[in-house]
């Protein structure tokens, strides 16, 4: 696989790491470099002589320092000497043992979870789980009623005395709701406590988010009655979960090389949540893969959630997509493999497709919070110090990029290709593409 | 019905404002199906949930009309190169940022465009001396870009897209553009230049005044005298400065001779003693000292008159009253006039005054005067006495030299100030010596550069054996690093000294070394990604 030192630095856990890395692409800091189709390796001279190697399939990478970085500064070094065909790297040598002994392992750990995906599940307790199911059911059906008889008397009366309360009384219903064993909804609820008094839009914006989450508790409450997918929707955005093996055994699956189009990541307290973007050049789906990390550990990173994916990597690969009446949350269930690609940003060219492909999602899935863009062909421009995206038909859109200005730069007044999503009425610009590559458009969340 | 309808019914509330509100047509039917009875607080909220969608699915963008900027002049660097250049950026290290664009600029490239937004953030002051070249390399894209961000129209008026009438920069232009427009009227011009000036002179601020007035150094002429003697009663000490320092330059001018009487009534030779002319004459030819000239006793307290020549009567704490005179006094006359009137050649002048009892004003006055009217030699005479001072110099000698050892250096050419350079990393930097950027050339030749690397290994050694902490050749590795020539190659690599139980080689020479280093790899880097 070849790659390019803004994939490899898109895999930085942050700005520091990345930095650092950069420092380490030197060969004078590194001994005993190689690499071949299957890996690369080295050892690096830091505290100490650390050995570090890189599975070439998908980038992953294990170095032996005591960093709890992933990846670490010594794997984006030796990334980054490697990266654009660079020839410090001798290549055409034969894997060290060291190196093929850790290959063989993540071999084998790949096939015993593709084995215990397949395999028939394990007996349970059907009767203790359903009653298990049916407490959970009666907690979180209590818990929503509890919601709503305090929503509605906050219609009743009336937003304007919330600007002087603070965040107590959402932080005090998110925690009722975390307690009805509604997480989810507990954290839409938490972030609500930034609305009130924060700008001229605020009655609106909060009204708007509100009610969504009117609709929300009147669907709970006739969740029987609905479509099997959107009643998955629904139970998931009031904070179900779908085992990893049922969505792996059960949920749609679609083959497809999948181009890995934005990245993103979002802090809430001490978690983590990164989204990758994934646009199927075949069937035209897309995905979205989440991948986790709790207070401060290493984002997940098994296979069922991609390894290292990043902007520009096209990922040969079989996805399950979680139970959705719009499917967008989906799992890897096998990756054939992985390289960066020049590809040309599929997508619609003008916003009136755009949104038309927006309201049909959400005619079957009213409860979407962010849509999944691909643009190839708009004009980011600062207007009134705000950028803005601009189509073919002179039709422009509030847009948000951590680098505004680079991207303007980048553009020069022309048509560029970006990819992003669409929430909040704004659309947030993830990757730019620059000749035939996509380009992530910034680490900054990630710091 | 618009959101901020509902909206407002929503923040008075439904206990004090019906929850019936018109909606959106499409929506009427969906609301119909709402539950007569239903409490009016959950009315609502549905209502806003059914318009958010609505609104969402049905969202419409707004109209922005577009204007296509031109296209660059210049084709972009290899994409390859990006990543280096935005690494040399981070570095903040401006003699190689300035190496790095003359590097882009002689392969004819601009600056890639997605780096455009860091270049810019760097401000004017980073690119001194290299305006015109950023204005090359910002090409149409940039200078496009600048146009839009308030912080960046510095960048508007510089090579590219500088603009042509001068008239129009000298009347609109931020100062660094006045500058250079004045410059170049002063040069077509001399008179009406200075006319121009002398118009507007009053309206500008005291670092402006004493930036436009400078310029009258080139082309000075007589003619100038009656404006620049105006200047002396400027109300900044930094313009009175540059008018003494122009005034210096016209011998014939009525300060100038008045400065002259009143310096050399103060300073003059002993008369010889009886029969000290043969002796005295025997001395010189066996190569003696020179005799100390005498200095007339300086009055208790200064005269009125010389504050209005420019004479600062206050002195700074710490020195004293006369000596700060005595320094000021000798600054107003030429160097070359003042050793003439002692009867010595200027380096007798020179070690005459190191051996004084008054040492530390007159050499300051000396070297003042010396760097104003920019003689090569006398500056390299000074230079020299800067580099082994007298004892016992104090504030007043220390303040001074740090100040004027750049604008000495710069009376030199470059290969002298790279001699004197290397010679100090055998000898040890002088105290009194700051070193500065400008104070190397910003090439070497391939001998030069082999003589102070050739010192430099043995310095570092001779650091590693002494029980120095201070590495004061430090600044003058970073100032090389640039200017060395890549094809030395492998002998461009400093020694590795051994950090473990040895702090001043961890704290003081490692980091240098390691900047030193990172800064050759990012230049072999470029030079490979962009060959010239």
């Amino acid at each position: 696989m070849s790659f390019s030192q803004q994939q490899v630095l898109a895999l930085a856990p942050d700005a520091a790491s990345a930095a650092a890395g950069k420092k380490l692409a030197r060969p004078g800091d590194w001994k005993n470099l190689g690499q071949n189709d299957s890996a690369l390796w080295g050892h690096c001279q830091g505290s100490a002589l650390y050995q570090v190697k890189v599975d070439r399939s998908d980038l992953t990478g294990k170095c032996s320092c005591p960093s709890r970085k992933f990846p670490c500064k010594h794997v984006l070094g030796l990334l980054l000497l490697a990266a654009d065909g660079g020839t410090a790297v001798p290549a055409g040598a034969a894997t060290p043992d060291f190196v093929q002994e850790w290959l063989d392992k993540r071999q084998g750990a790949a096939v015993k979870k593709a084995q215990k995906a397949e395999a028939p599940p394990a007996e349970v307790d059907l009767v203790a789980q359903e009653k298990r199911a049916a407490e959970r059911r009666r907690r979180v059906a209590a818990g929503l009623d509890a919601f709503e008889l305090w929503l509605a008397d906050l219609m009743r009366q009336g937003l304007a005395s919330l600007t002087q309360e603070g965040a107590a009384p959402w932080r005090h219903q998110a925690a009722r709701l975390v307690d009805a064993q509604a997480p989810a909804l507990a954290g839409r609820v938490a972030r609500l406590a930034e609305l009130p008094g924060s700008g001229t839009d605020w009655a609106p914006a909060l009204l708007a988010e509100l009610g969504k989450i009117g609709l929300l508790l009147e669907a709970h409450r006739r969740l029987e009655t609905l479509p099997e997918d959107l009643a998955a929707d629904v139970r998931h955005t009031i904070g179900w979960t779908t085992s990893t093996e049922d969505v792996l055994s059960r949920g749609e699956k679609v083959s497809d090389r999948w181009l890995v189009t934005g990245r993103q990541v979002d802090e809430e307290e001490k978690l983590r949540v990164r989204r990758f973007w994934l646009q199927g050049l075949e069937s035209g789906r897309s995905a979205l893969i989440l991948q986790f990390s709790v207070a401060g550990q290493p984002f997940s990173s098994g296979k069922e959630v991609g390894g290292s994916l990043f902007p520009g990597l096209v990922v040969d690969a079989e996805l399950a997509f979680f139970p959705s009446a719009w499917p967008q949350r989906a799992l890897f269930r096998e990756q054939r493999g992985s390289s960066p690609a020049q590809v040309n940003l599929p997508g619609r060219m003008t916003f009136a497709e755009l949104f038309t492909d927006l309201a049909e999602a959400l005619a079957r899935q009213p409860f979407l919070d962010r849509f999944p863009v691909l643009l190839p062909a708009v004009v980011p421009v600062i207007h009134a110090g705000e950028l803005r995206l601009v189509d073919g038909e002179g039709r422009a859109v509030p847009a948000w990029a951590a680098d505004p200005w680079r991207l303007v730069a980048v553009a020069g007044g022309r048509p560029v290709g970006i990819a992003g999503e669409w929430s909040d009425r704004r659309l947030l610009c993830l990757s730019v593409q620059r000749g035939q590559r996509l380009e992530p458009l910034s680490l900054e969340n990630e710091t | 019905m618009s959101g901020p309808r509902l909206a407002d019914v929503a923040l008075l509330g439904t206990s004090r404002q019906s929850a019936e509100a018109p909606l959106p047509e499409p929506l009427r039917a969906v609301a119909a199906a709402l539950p007569e009875d239903l409490d009016s607080g959950r009315r609502l909220l549905l209502l806003a949930g059914l318009d958010a969608v609505y609104r969402a699915a049905g969202y419409l963008p707004g109209s922005h009309a577009l204007e296509v900027p031109p296209e660059d002049t210049r084709p972009a660097p290899p994409e390859k190169a990006e990543g280096v250049l935005a690494e040399i950026l981070a570095q903040g290290h401006r003699p190689l940022l300035h190496w790095t664009l003359e590097h882009l600029d002689r392969a004819g490239l601009r600056w890639p465009a997605a780096h455009l937004p860091p270049l810019l953030e760097q401000g004017r002051s980073v690119f001194r001396g290299r305006l015109d070249l950023l204005g090359r390399l910002l090409d149409r894209r940039g200078a496009w870009l600048a146009s839009q961000h308030a912080d960046w129209a510095w960048a508007l008026t510089l090579g590219a897209t500088k603009d042509p009438n001068p008239t129009t920069a000298w009347q609109e232009g931020d100062i660094e553009t006045r500058v250079r427009a004045f410059a170049s009227l002063r040069q077509a011009d001399p008179g009406a230049a200075r006319d121009a000036l002398a118009a507007v002179f009053k309206q500008d601020k005291a670092e402006a005044r004493a930036a436009l007035l400078a310029c009258l150094r080139d082309g000075i002429a007589p003619a100038d005298e009656s404006f620049l003697e105006s200047c002396l009663k400027d109300r900044s000490q930094l313009v009175r400065e540059v008018a003494k320092e122009l005034l210096l330059l016209l011998p014939e001018s009525a300060w100038a001779r008045r400065c002259r009487e009143r310096v050399f009534a103060l300073l003059r030779r002993s008369a010889p003693a009886a029969g000290g002319g043969l002796l005295g004459g025997l001395k010189k030819i066996l190569g003696g000292a020179a005799e100390v000239p005498t200095l007339v006793e300086l009055p208790e307290e200064a005269d009125k008159a010389w504050e209005e020549d420019g004479i600062v009567l206050k002195a700074p704490q710490g020195i004293g009253a006369k000596a700060f005179w005595l320094a000021q006094l000798v600054a107003t006359v030429s160097p070359r006039l003042l050793a003439e009137h002692l009867g010595l050649e200027p380096a007798a002048l020179v070690e005459t005054f190191a051996r004084h009892e008054w040492n530390e004003p007159l050499l300051v006055g000396f070297a003042r005067s010396t760097a104003y009217v920019g003689d090569r030699e006398l500056a390299m005479l000074v230079l020299s006495v800067l580099a082994k001072p007298p004892a016992k110099m104090g504030v007043l000698f220390y303040e001074n030299t740090r100040e004027l050892s750049p604008r000495l250096f710069s009376c030199l050419t470059a290969e002298e100030r790279l001699r004197l350079c290397t010679q100090w990393l055998e000898k040890g930097v002088p105290p009194g010596i700051e070193i500065r950027e400008g104070l190397l050339p910003e090439t070497f030749t391939f001998e030069a550069a082999r003589a102070f690397l050739e010192r430099l290994k043995p310095a570092i050694e001779a650091f590693r054996r002494s029980n120095e902490f201070h590495l004061p050749f430090a600044p003058m590795m970073l100032l090389a690093a640039t200017a060395l020539p890549l094809e030395l190659g492998p002998d461009l690599d400093l020694p590795v000294l051994e950090v473990e139980n040895n702090d001043r080689v961890k704290y003081y020479y490692e980091p240098a070394r390691k900047k030193f280093q990172e800064i050759i790899h990012l230049r072999q880097r470029l030079a490979q990604e962009i060959p010239l």
